[in-house]
């Protein structure tokens, strides 16, 4: 845990999701985890409740909730050795935390809020997450996953085609 | 069945609203968040997906990692079929045009890597300077040339150094050329400007360079912490800088120089020039490297060393690992002579010793001989100790008891009988009258007071098998092992 200035509690960081519900963590949490958080905390005072609020108005619930959990977790694997199992353990934790049960819709939701906060770390794992969904799925699959619309006109297709000739698309 | 056929259809309906509804949170995402999203996909499918839709035309063109190898360009159907210079000349044309292809669309922002693994050779210069024109002016922080084949064909490709320059201070942090032939203009000295200008270069690995002969890195503005270089056969001089910290060479052995001291904290040297491991140690190191903390040698030992007659010690240094190889000598080489590091590097904390020897049929062994030892050089901080090859002769099972009695807080020594580095010459040839795994429990085992030995279980058998023809090791079944008193 972070100092806290004498005569004060511990600072904490709170965000706010769409219904005005709030979600905290400890300072020393978020500053682990989120780039605007370190860089927030060094130009902002704290006054009166010692707690930095963070709006995430237009963002669900369980995102935001999410969020923090990974904050949380990050910041405790922070303080604890590296070694070959701890990062055998942080990779099934990331399996779980973006198990099969997140669909898409919460998994872009997540990724908003990440951006938010300026997560990097989360905004890898999901991107992470994307990239594995798509790869190796021909083009089509990729549409049905993704959601995408086809709206190429045949001579944009061909032209794409000529420029990579050398993939079979 | 109306009933059910209308919730199900708007069961879909949700679905379909659901997908719409992610894949239109997908496209509206920052722009650098749908390219580290193209990065993480191999660069072929990255480039699929410009057939996706309107929109996804140009997703893939901030790919950040443009690696380029027969693998990932060229497609099987190349490898069918014989390989003639002219099927050779034909993957290498359509190699070009395919990388010419990609780096056409590419918008040269946000490359972190250029990796460019092919087999170049013989001229050919143009779109190596092309791609590494685009690899500077997009900024990237790594770059890999390897030009190297499993043949030796023609000669290398040449590349001017210069052209890593650039004439804005260069983003490259990481830098590695293999099978390069580096041009360079007259009087010039050598890698000299391409550390003056690249700042923030902190790797770099040069591999086959055959005609470089001096590298000069010591410009006050490097920022270079580890320098490779492997099989630069040519290698005369190389001046190091200040900041470097690890150093790993194979190559014709030469100083290090400057005589100055240099801040290098990790070292593994493999002279190619037979040289002697406590000589080099104890000679060529010193004065140079002061604060070295980790030295991996690897040898081939031909005599036994001449040491001076006071030894340097070595501070700083905690991890010492010797690979050690000799082929059958008329000055054999003591593995007791070793001990001396103990006494030369107080402070160290794991030591490491992998020999590999040639035995021939003519050597003896030394039957019934005493074992030597040395006066006693209690050590405080060893704690762990590898060996390997420990063939259970007479200079290695002194060294081994020597430092199990001297070690005070040793937590593991651990001895494996079988060798664990190859041979660069020569083969093994003789019988083995000794079983080191034997050797190790009879003489080793009892001195270990505080149960800190491992002794590895090689029956000698499958280290014979390994290296002896058939008909030799039948007759040497039956012989017995030697004793020592």
């Amino acid at each position: 845990m972070a100092a806290a200035p004498s005569g004060s509690r511990t600072r904490m960081v709170t965000l706010i999701s769409k219904g005005g519900r709030n979600f905290k963590m400890p300072e020393a949490v978020a500053l682990v985890s989120s780039r605007s958080c370190r860089e927030a905390l060094d130009y902002i005072e704290y006054r009166g409740n010692n707690t930095m609020m963070i709006k995430l108005l237009d963002i669900d619930p369980k995102p935001v909730s999410m969020l923090v959990n990974f904050c949380n977790h990050m910041a405790a694997a922070a303080t604890s050795a590296a070694s070959d199992d701890a990062a055998q353990r942080m990779r099934e934790w990331e399996e779980r935390f973006l198990g099969d049960d997140v669909d898409q819709a919460l998994l872009y939701d997540l990724l908003s809020a990440a951006i938010s906060i300026q997560a990097d770390g989360l905004i890898d794992l999901v991107c992470k997450r994307v990239a594995h969904m798509i790869k190796g799925k021909t083009p089509q699959e990729i549409r049905t996953i993704l959601g995408i619309q086809d709206d190429l006109t045949p001579d944009q297709r061909d032209e794409i085609r000529t420029d990579n000739s050398w993939i079979d698309i | 069945m109306g009933k059910r056929s209308l919730n199900s259809e708007k069961h879909m309906h949700g679905t379909t609203a659901k997908k719409k509804r992610s894949g239109l949170q997908l496209s509206n995402m920052p722009t650098d968040i749908l390219c580290s999203i193209m990065s993480k996909l191999p660069l072929k499918e990255a480039v699929r997906t410009s057939i996706l839709s309107q929109q996804w035309k140009y997703h893939w063109c901030c790919h950040s990692n443009l690696e380029f190898s027969f693998t990932s360009m060229l497609s099987s159907h190349h490898l069918g079929g014989p390989i003639t210079a002219d099927s050779r000349n034909l993957m290498k044309q359509e190699f070009i045009e395919r990388v010419d292809a990609v780096l056409k669309q590419h918008s040269g922002l946000g490359v972190e890597n250029f990796r460019v693994w092919f087999p170049f050779n013989n001229g050919n210069t143009d779109p190596i300077e092309r791609w590494v024109n685009f690899a500077v002016a997009s900024k990237t922080k790594h770059l890999t040339l390897n030009f190297s084949s499993a043949r030796c064909i023609g000669k290398p490709c040449i590349f001017d150094l210069r052209l890593l320059d650039g004439s804005v201070s260069s983003h490259l942090q990481y830098v590695e050329l293999s099978s390069v032939f580096l041009q360079l203009p007259v009087g010039f000295k050598g890698l000299h400007l391409l550390m003056s200008n690249c700042n923030v270069l902190e790797f770099l690995r040069i591999t086959d360079c055959s005609m470089l002969t001096r590298i000069h890195i010591s410009h006050p503005s490097n920022a270079l912490k580890h320098l490779q270089v492997h099989k630069c056969r040519s290698l005369q001089v190389m001046e190091l800088n200040f900041g470097l910290i690890t150093l790993e060479y194979s190559g014709p052995l030469i100083p290090l120089s400057p005589p100055g001291t240099l801040l290098l904290t990790k070292i593994s040297m493999k002279p190619w020039d037979s040289c002697t491991a406590l000589e080099y140690i104890f000679t060529e190191l010193p004065s140079t490297v002061p604060r070295l903390e980790m030295l991996t040698l690897k040898c081939h030992e031909v005599e036994r060393a001449t040491l001076p007659e006071k030894l340097p010690k070595f501070v700083y240094l905690r991890h010492l690992r010797l690979e050690l190889s000799s082929g059958p000598l008329e000055k054999k080489v003591d593995a007791l002579d070793f001990a001396c590091l103990l006494v030369a590097a107080p402070f160290l904390e794991k030591l490491e010793f992998h020999m590999w020897r040639m035995v021939s049929v003519n050597q003896s062994y030394g039957y019934g001989q005493q074992l030597r030892s040395i006066p006693s050089q209690p050590h405080c901080h060893l704690r762990f100790v590898d060996i390997t090859g420990f063939y259970g002769q007479k200079d290695q099972l002194e060294l081994a008891l020597h430092i199990l009695r001297n070690a005070a807080m040793l937590e593991a020594m651990k001895i494996d009988p079988k060798p664990s580095i190859a041979a660069e010459y020569g083969q093994m040839q003789g019988p083995f009258f000794l079983d080191g795994y034997q050797v190790a429990r009879d003489y080793v085992l009892r001195e270990d007071k505080c149960n800190v030995l491992y002794i590895k279980h090689v029956p000698r058998k499958t280290i014979e098998a390994k290296f002896l023809s058939g008909s030799l090791w039948s007759k040497l079944r039956t012989l017995s092992y030697g004793v020592f008193v």
